[in-house]
């Protein structure tokens, strides 16, 4: 497969089979048996920068300042390697043979794209996510495709748009939209290792600019744009003569910003200062949104926090051992416990280890079994008096004495459900709660 | 000799004739010898007690008692009431007409008439100049001088946007037609932030504002919103429906035994007095005693005293411990799934408290305007409010038998 590649394949290969190994860790952490995969999906930056605001940890922090480091250092390595969404593009786009990559560094829809996001989030709707986070957007996608019974068509509006960017322009969504680029890219930008095009050994043949995915490359006046440059390695296995070179150098990378580029900036400022102003509004408008009022995972708080944290990966969707969580559907905008499969395992609680962003926050396992998600409504008219609901409660909320109505204590309950699945008369229904407590 | 000049000196007037009859007058001196206090809006100087026309003197059959309204707004006039506020809705959409018809024979330049947009009966933008050009007919004018959009709930504030209302009010005040444009506002603080933002030309609001619901519907908190958007305040429901001038008997002893010359109406008023930025308060006057003992208040409208605020406070106490239902909306109830239980008795306790004929249809309508996610039926009678409760209240039996009210009168 590495025929075509005429220079040195060594680099080339290597970025493969790294990014190879991550995109099937990336894969098995969505199954339920890998939990432990799971975990470091955690490295993924959209994950971090959403952690610091909703659920901060300093090892989310930490990840994150190490990210930069690494793309001022070395340069994007994130995107052709550990982005699964990267990688995802990567493998849509083999099928398509030669395209045109984007020519351009469209700098005003970037950075202003990364100015609203990042203000959205630091007014506590880091749920943005959703719609510009690559992994974010893979998740959503990947776990669409597993549930694909479950799965209302909306959920592959996202899957369709990047096929269509990708057969388009290559990796135009992460020269262009993608925010965690936009931030790695400006890394690089004024970093420390670069690429670059030595002017001794270049014929001008153009065969590294046909295969950059980025666009990052003009062969003809033999400049390689680092904000672009995603690492891929694919420029220095084409070029036959070697001439791309990988090091420190100074020039042609001078900070030299344009009137247009003042413009984008003064654009962006501006409008996510109005932004800024219009916060409140917006996560109003994502309260709004719930149409239905869900009951959440335990660790999510309240419907409404839970629209203004859950970036929708679906990761907890996966994990969920009484498969209760589920996607986003016609009746629910967010992620929603639906009790008809199951109840929530008392001994469980994979939805919050595994959550990347935050938006379900890490719970011990005292605080989860104590973490109330709803409360019973009892139907009395219904109720055979069997008393099977007291035996199955592991929280003791219910007394039940043999021929009379079980009398139901609900500052026990916590609404796991378990009631709900084992009553055979259907008296029993759990009902969602405006804010989750400890009882 | 300005108009402004003449009122100043018309209110010295009045105060030297104060002084001179020492301080004792009754109704009838102060029906005629006393203008009452006023507020100052831009150029203008408005009566602090306004003409409110949602409630008017009606007649047995429930009709309009033209003659008695005619009758009432002379004497209005010339006590110096100068602000006149109806609406498209009121009294079923007669009450513009009936106030064109007695306010006519006045020139235009002496009072202020207030009308509002029904935004909630949009249907298309189109109806949004014919119901201001109707209305302009009904009042037999050609502007208006306050001019409002009227009720703004989540619904209604769609509405306004969805059919460019405000860009048409601006045409009508470049035309002269309006002279200021404010809104009513009856939903929460919120989205009264969110309408203060959305326009910056707004000017005036109006409130509903009085001493019961400055915690229960979250008064206060409007209140402060209005105050640092710099815009005036137009008071509606002064009285909540008049069950501030009717409190219960042990409430009115308390305050009767205070002072004996003091209406029970004119507390409510004196403790809106007590606020800064009030513009006028609206009473819908339907006797004319109603007006003489408003005018009698707002003839010398002095704000409470500390300790009458604190007897006021006392009385109110009281009245509200023997309500129906004894809630006094601590809030500490806080129902898990999201039953609004102070706001349900607090309606519940109007419309039991409430000699108005209609009272059962504004129950209704209160009742309907909470969101379905926090009305009564929504309760699991999980009983976590009844431990919380500090006066011991069966939260869960009440809801039952208020949403069983509620669905009698509904049928009925």
């Amino acid at each position: 497969m590495f025929k075509k590649f005429k220079g040195n394949k060594l680099p080339y290969i290597i970025r493969i089979s790294a990014a190879a190994i991550l995109f099937t860790i990336t894969i098995l952490a969505f199954l339920p048996q890998f939990k432990p995969f799971a975990y470091i999906l955690q490295i993924n930056i959209g994950a971090c920068a959403a952690k610091l605001i909703a659920d901060f940890s300093l090892f989310a922090l930490i990840l994150l300042l190490i990210h930069l480091l690494i793309a001022f250092l070395f340069g994007s390595f994130y995107c052709s390697i550990i982005c699964p969404l990267g990688i995802l593009q990567d493998i849509m786009g083999l099928p398509a043979g030669k395209r045109n990559a984007a020519g351009k560094n469209c700098y005003y829809i970037r950075y202003i794209i990364l100015a609203a996001t990042v203000v959205i989030m630091i007014s506590g709707v880091t749920a943005i996510l959703m719609y510009v986070d690559p992994y974010s957007n893979f998740g959503n996608i990947f776990t669409g495709v597993l549930n694909i019974r479950q799965t209302v068509w909306t959920n592959f509006i996202p899957l369709v748009l990047l096929a269509g960017l990708v057969l388009w322009k290559k990796r135009i969504f992460c020269t262009t939209i993608c925010p965690v680029g936009t931030v790695l890219g400006l890394c690089a930008k004024f970093g420390y290792k670069k690429m670059y095009i030595s002017p001794e050994i270049c014929k001008k043949c153009g065969q590294c600019e046909k295969e950059c995915p980025t666009g990052a490359i003009k062969s003809d006046n033999m400049t390689l744009d680092n904000e672009r440059c995603i690492r891929c390695m694919r420029c220095i296995a084409k070029c036959p003569g070697n001439g791309i070179k990988y090091g420190t150098i100074q020039q042609n990378t001078e900070f030299n910003p344009s009137r247009r580029d003042f413009i984008a900036a003064g654009a962006a400022a501006a409008f996510a200062i109005a932004l800024w102003v219009k916060t409140k509004d917006i996560a109003n408008a994502v309260i709004d949104s719930v149409k239905k009022r869900p009951i959440c995972p335990p660790g999510a708080g309240s419907p409404e926090r839970l629209a203004r944290m859950c970036t929708n990966c679906g990761l907890c969707v996966e994990h969920c051992k009484g498969k209760i969580i589920q996607k986003p559907d016609a009746d629910y905008e967010t992620i929603h416990i639906d009790f008809r499969n199951g109840k929530c395992e008392y001994d469980c609680k994979n939805c919050s280890d595994v959550c990347p962003t935050g938006a379900i926050k890490k719970l011990s396992l005292a605080e989860k079994q104590n973490c109330r998600i709803g409360l019973v409504k009892l139907d009395y008219e219904k109720c055979t008096k069997c008393g099977l609901c007291a035996q199955i409660c592991p929280k003791e909320a219910f007394i039940h004495k043999a021929g009379e109505n079980p009398e139901y204590k609900a500052n026990k309950c916590i609404g796991c459900g378990a009631c709900e699945k084992i009553c055979p008369s259907k008296a029993i229904e759990i009902i969602s709660i405006i804010e989750q407590t400890q009882i | 000799m300005d108009r402004r000049e003449f009122i100043k000196s018309s209110i010295l007037a009045a105060s030297g004739v104060l002084l001179l009859s020492g301080c004792t007058f009754n109704s009838e001196s102060a029906k005629t010898d006393s203008k009452i206090a006023t507020a100052k809006f831009k150029n203008l100087s408005i009566s602090m007690l306004g003409f409110g026309a949602m409630r008017l003197p009606t007649d047995s059959n429930g009709n309009i008692d033209d003659a008695l309204n005619k009758q009432m707004v002379d004497t209005a006039i010339n006590a110096g009431i100068n602000y006149y506020d109806t609406a498209y809705m009121y009294m079923d959409g007669k009450s513009e007409n009936a106030m064109g018809d007695a306010l006519k024979k006045y020139a235009r330049s002496s009072f202020n008439l207030t009308t509002k947009m029904p935004v909630m009966m949009l249907e298309k933008e189109e109806d949004v100049e014919k119901i201001f050009n109707e209305q302009l007919k009904r009042c037999k004018t050609d502007y208006f001088d306050f001019y409002l959009v009227h009720c703004l709930t989540k619904q209604n504030w769609e509405n306004t946007k969805k059919y460019n209302v405000i860009p048409f009010l601006e045409k009508m005040k470049k035309e002269g037609k309006i002279k200021y444009l404010g809104f009513s506002h009856h939903d929460t603080p919120e989205l009264l932030q969110e309408i203060i933002d959305y326009y910056d030309k707004w000017e005036f609001v109006q409130l509903q504002l009085n001493k019961l619901d400055w915690k229960t519907c979250r008064g206060e908190e409007q209140y402060k919103i209005a105050r640092k958007a710099k815009l005036p305040i137009v008071v509606m429901e002064p009285l909540k429906g008049g069950s501030l001038a009717n409190l219960n008997t042990e409430a009115t002893k308390i305050l009767h035994d205070y002072n004996p010359e003091l209406s029970t109406a004119s507390w409510a008023f004196r403790w809106l007095a007590g606020l800064d930025g009030i513009l006028t308060m609206l009473s819908g006057m339907t006797k004319p005693e109603h007006l003489a003992d408003n005018i009698k208040t707002f003839s010398d409208l002095k704000p409470l005293t500390e300790e009458e605020t604190k007897i006021y406070e006392q009385a109110l106490a009281v009245h509200m411990k023997a309500q129906a239902i004894g809630c006094t909306a601590c809030r500490y109830c806080e129902c898990p799934v999201g039953v609004d239980i102070p706001s349900i008795f607090s309606l519940y306790n109007q419309y039991k408290y409430n000699d108005a004929p209609n009272k059962a249809v504004s129950f209704i309508n209160h009742y309907e305007a909470l969101r379905e996610s926090e009305r009564a039926d929504k309760c699991i009678k999980c009983g976590l409010c009844k431990t919380k409760c500090p006066q011991h209240l069966d939260i869960p039996e009440l809801l039952a038998k208020v949403e069983k009210e509620y669905r009698e009168l509904k049928k009925a």
